[in-house]
């Protein structure tokens, strides 16, 4: 139905539609004239710089640099471009032909970054951008230097993903850090970064980064169209491009995913996903995303696989207790009482004795209690958000039971609900809808109204894709293939090929548990250690 | 896909002779494979066709009609008979005060959903209960073992052959029959030549266990199971493990009922698919909703209460059932065979 509405609104707005074609118009040949257009487009902004100077080559010909103060290195316009073309050029006698642009780019600017360009919107957004812009007086072009360079957060680690071992760098604001940073991970050629602008004011630029040779190159062209088909003013965060692109947009399922991590985010590259990655913003998209990732923690891989399974089996656990435990609870005390082993249903009973209100009330609005005391404590400075935690978690629930308003055991399991709700945060905020819907149900319609709640979900589950790839893979549809990752982690060395959900190429990653055999023979207990002539003897003995 | 057809037929409880019951099952089994070779057979032999565009080219635009028309009636009335089995189940033993309204209308939303998105979410969400479904039949035999008695079998035989094969017969039309439904979905099948493999494994799977879920109820209650119409749900409750596992019942019940839904989901997605077949409409998607609500309103109508329902299955369903389920795939295979039907035609 809401596609339906959606489908009536955009139409209607096809009609508003009036697409603004700028066409790319040119430099005049006077330097004034120049200077002038730069002004009537950039108005007069403070951060705007002209600087006039004689360019002291031949007679004197007059040259102005455009740049944005705060986007440029000062060190580099002075050390590049006005010292060279001021001090340096004079004391030299040179002799220029005809292309007067043409021997400056080659001789005299140092900078590293050098192009030509007689466009002038391009003009605008290299200044935009960063760069400082060469105007000359006579030429029809100018030279755009590569001056960028503004304050950067440092590189530290997320507070989103934290791990206790592995690597603790994370991605920052800053797009050419982030695209370092992934190099720095894969060092191979075939990590290919392409760039594009989206957002017709912010003009954001954009990168979708793939391996080449993994990925599946229908689903890099899938993304890449989606991205070019975006038509909107404004993109300041990653989730701005997340809810254009999405495959399902009403779903509150995400079928792309984040990361603030290189790491994580070059384990999935490498297991053939796209990355997006945006400028401004630390967080990179990862496509296409499968529910499966939310419980994969990038401390799975540095641990013991033994240990790692386990902790995987109890994200799991935790994750159905989160959005299960309340409605079962509601459904058991106002139900089916009969489940309840006998000593506990008295003490329950005796508990509940009192109390005002049935148990899907207290359980709801102890519920929305919990989140507002959570979404209180998020977003305020980091010591009142402790004092909030312990003014919610001590006081009110302290006081609700002594008071008499709500049962202890609501508590217990309301509290219970929101510890196990923190273990896997990705799948976070569905765990809440879930949460308070499958709770109302189970209020109406006991144990069957949860059944028909879990089945709505399901069927929701089972119908979406991302990226053509199915949402609840591997599960449903079942490819036991990927469950090695799934159900249990295995060692490294047999997780041999890569996702089969994700129909990249050259699937293997290695050779079947392939592991590295030690090449120090075991010492047998039974024998007398050999003398070290023997023992070499024996190992080309091996070899043979 | 083949899990399908598995689901559809977990559930229903098995009537009629008790502790020989089994014999019944393997009997079933056997009948419903043999019924389920001519529509298989059909199909195969007019690949990527359902059974309705099949009546047509067989028989004519205009007994074609009729012949599809009788079938969608058995695929609906399937779908209103499975739904009030599932409703009757819940207002009788867990929900006792509530309306049966609320029941139906629930139900009504979500196989709706279910349909809406497609026979591929449909058989994917079978996929998931089915798996919890074996475990949960595996796990309970585990459960059980401290109160199963195996003399609860003896005497081995002590029916007629007569009573046997009436019973048998019954078991064929209902549940194993039923899969005659499929006939309408098997094009949709990924691997179309593995079409009657993958019919055939369906009811082998399912019939095993069918046996294995009836073995318990029975080495669990004994000749007491005879008075109950959900022997099934009796037979868990009566697990007691500690003071723990007591009076589990409700939990495979509801697991059950979940797979209820997915087999009213299949029969009401049929039942609109072919409609929508039979009236050439481009899709079958706004038929749903329309579609459950008449099967609803027949649920309630055909099956006002649970001893209409015992009549039903025990008396007319086997004489009722036969003509959809062996007599129009029979036919639709004899015409043609008799016209050579799929020849060139059929190729294309």
């Amino acid at each position: 139905m809401f596609r339906f509405l959606l489908r009536k609104l955009r139409l209607a707005q096809q009609f508003k539609e009036n697409a603004t074609p700028s066409a790319g118009y040119r430099l005049h040949k006077s330097l004034e004239e120049n200077i002038a257009l730069f002004r009537a487009e950039l108005g007069e902004s403070p951060d705007v710089a002209i600087r006039r100077f004689t360019l002291n080559l031949k007679k004197g010909i007059k040259a102005a640099i455009i740049f944005v103060e705060g986007l440029m290195d000062q060190q580099v316009v002075y050390d590049c471009i006005l010292h060279p073309l001021m001090i340096e050029a004079k004391k030299e006698t040179w002799t220029v032909d005809s292309d007067l642009l043409g021997f400056i780019q080659e001789n005299l600017i140092t900078a590293s970054g050098l192009a030509q360009e007689d466009r002038f919107p391009p003009l605008v957004d290299a200044v935009l951008g960063g760069d400082t812009v060469l105007l000359i007086d006579g030429q029809t072009a100018a030279l755009v230097v590569s001056t960028k360079n503004w304050e950067k957060r440092a590189i530290e680690e997320p507070d989103t993903e934290v791990t206790i071992m592995g690597p603790r760098d994370g991605f920052t604001e800053d797009l050419r850090t982030n695209t370092a940073l992934l190099r720095r991970k894969i060092n191979y050629p075939g990590l290919v970064f392409e760039q594009m602008v989206i957002g017709r004011r912010t003009r954001t630029t954009v990168v979708v980064a793939y391996v080449q040779g993994i990925a599946n190159e229908k689903i890099v062209e899938e993304v890449k169209a989606r991205l070019k088909r975006i038509n909107t003013d404004m993109i300041l965060d990653a989730n701005y491009l997340t809810e254009f692109i999405t495959d399902a947009p009403f779903s509150p399922f995400p079928t792309i995913a984040y990361t603030e991590r290189p790491d994580v985010a070059a384990a999935r590259l490498l297991e053939g996903r796209v990355a997006v990655l945006v400028n401004n913003t630390p967080t990179i998209l990862m496509m296409p995303s499968l529910f499966i990732e939310a419980f994969q923690s990038p401390d799975d891989y540095n641990d013991h696989f033994l240990y790692a399974t386990f902790i995987r089996w109890l994200r799991y656990l935790a994750f159905l207790m989160s959005f299960l435990l309340p409605a079962l609870f509601v459904a058991l005390t106002s139900y089916h009482q009969e489940l309840i082993p006998t000593p506990l249903l008295i003490s329950m009973a005796a508990a509940v004795e009192g109390t005002p209100f049935p148990v899907v009330i207290e359980v709801v609005a102890m519920g929305a209690v919990f989140e507002i005391i959570r979404e209180a404590g998020v977003r305020l400075a980091r010591p009142i958000g402790q004092t909030i935690s312990i003014v919610g978690a001590l006081v009110i629930g302290e006081a609700v039971v002594s008071a008499g308003l709500v049962a202890a055991p609501t508590v217990i399991v309301v509290a219970l609900t929101a510890i196990t709700s923190f273990v896997v945060p990705k799948q976070q905020e569905i765990a809440i809808i879930l949460r308070l819907t499958l709770a109302v149900l189970a209020g109406i319609l006991g144990a069957y109204g949860i059944i028909i709640g879990l089945l709505f979900t399901l069927a929701h589950l089972a119908s979406l894709r991302s990226f053509g790839v199915p949402y609840f893979s591997p599960v449903i549809p079942l490819q036991v293939g990927d469950l090695k990752d799934v159900a249990v982690r295995a060692p490294l060395w047999a997780m041999w090929t890569r996702p089969q959900a994700l129909e990249g190429q050259d699937s293997k990653r290695q050779n079947f548990g392939e592991r590295v055999p030690s090449s120090i023979a075991a010492e047998e207990p039974d024998r007398p250690p050999s003398a070290p002539g023997k023992r070499k003897k024996e190992e080309k003995n091996r070899k043979k | 896909m083949s899990f399908v057809m598995t689901t559809g037929l977990i559930f229903p409880p098995l009537q009629g002779l008790w502790h020989d019951s089994w014999m019944t099952l393997l009997l079933g089994l056997a009948g419903g494979i043999v019924f389920a070779l001519p529509y298989t057979t059909l199909c195969l032999r007019f690949p990527g066709k359902t059974l309705i565009e099949i009546h047509e080219t067989v028989f004519g635009p205009v007994i074609g009609k009729l012949f599809s028309v009788a079938s969608i009636w058995y695929t609906f009335h399937l779908g209103a008979q499975a739904g009030a089995i599932f409703i009757t189940f819940l207002t009788t033993t867990i929900f006792t005060m509530t309306p049966r309204y609320v029941f139906s209308v629930t139900w009504l939303l979500v196989v709706g959903y279910l349909c809406k998105k497609g026979i591929e979410v449909i058989a994917r969400v079978n996929e998931m209960l089915l798996v919890v479904t074996v475990f949960l039949i595996v796990g309970t035999g585990f459960l059980v073992l401290n109160i199963f008695k195996i003399e609860n079998f003896l005497p081995l035989w002590s029916i007629s052959l007569s009573d046997l094969l009436r019973a048998g017969f019954g078991t064929i039309t209902f549940p194993f029959g039923q899969n005659v439904v499929f006939g309408l979905l098997l094009p949709f099948l990924h691997e179309r030549g593995q079409a009657r493999k993958a019919v055939f494994m369906g009811l082998c799977g399912a019939a095993l266990f069918l046996l294995i879920n009836l073995v318990i109820t029975v080495g669990v209650l004994g000749e007491l199971g005879k008075i109950f119409i959900f022997p099934t749900h009796q037979a868990f409750r009566m697990i007691s493990i500690g003071q723990v596992m007591t009076r589990l019942e409700l939990i495979p019940s509801l697991i059950f009922l979940a797979m209820g839904f997915i087999k009213v989901s299949i029969a009401l997605y049929a039942a609109s698919l072919g409609t929508a077949q039979l009236c050439k409409l481009q899709t079958y998607r706004p038929l749903v909703f329309p579609i459950g609500v008449l099967m609803v309103i027949a649920a309630h109508q055909i099956y006002p209460n649970i001893g209409v329902r015992l009549e039903m299955v025990e008396r007319v369903q086997p004489i009722y059932a036969l003509p959809f389920q062996l007599l129009f795939p029979l036919l639709a295979l004899l015409a043609a065979v008799l016209r050579r039907l799929p020849g060139k035609e059929g190729q294309a």
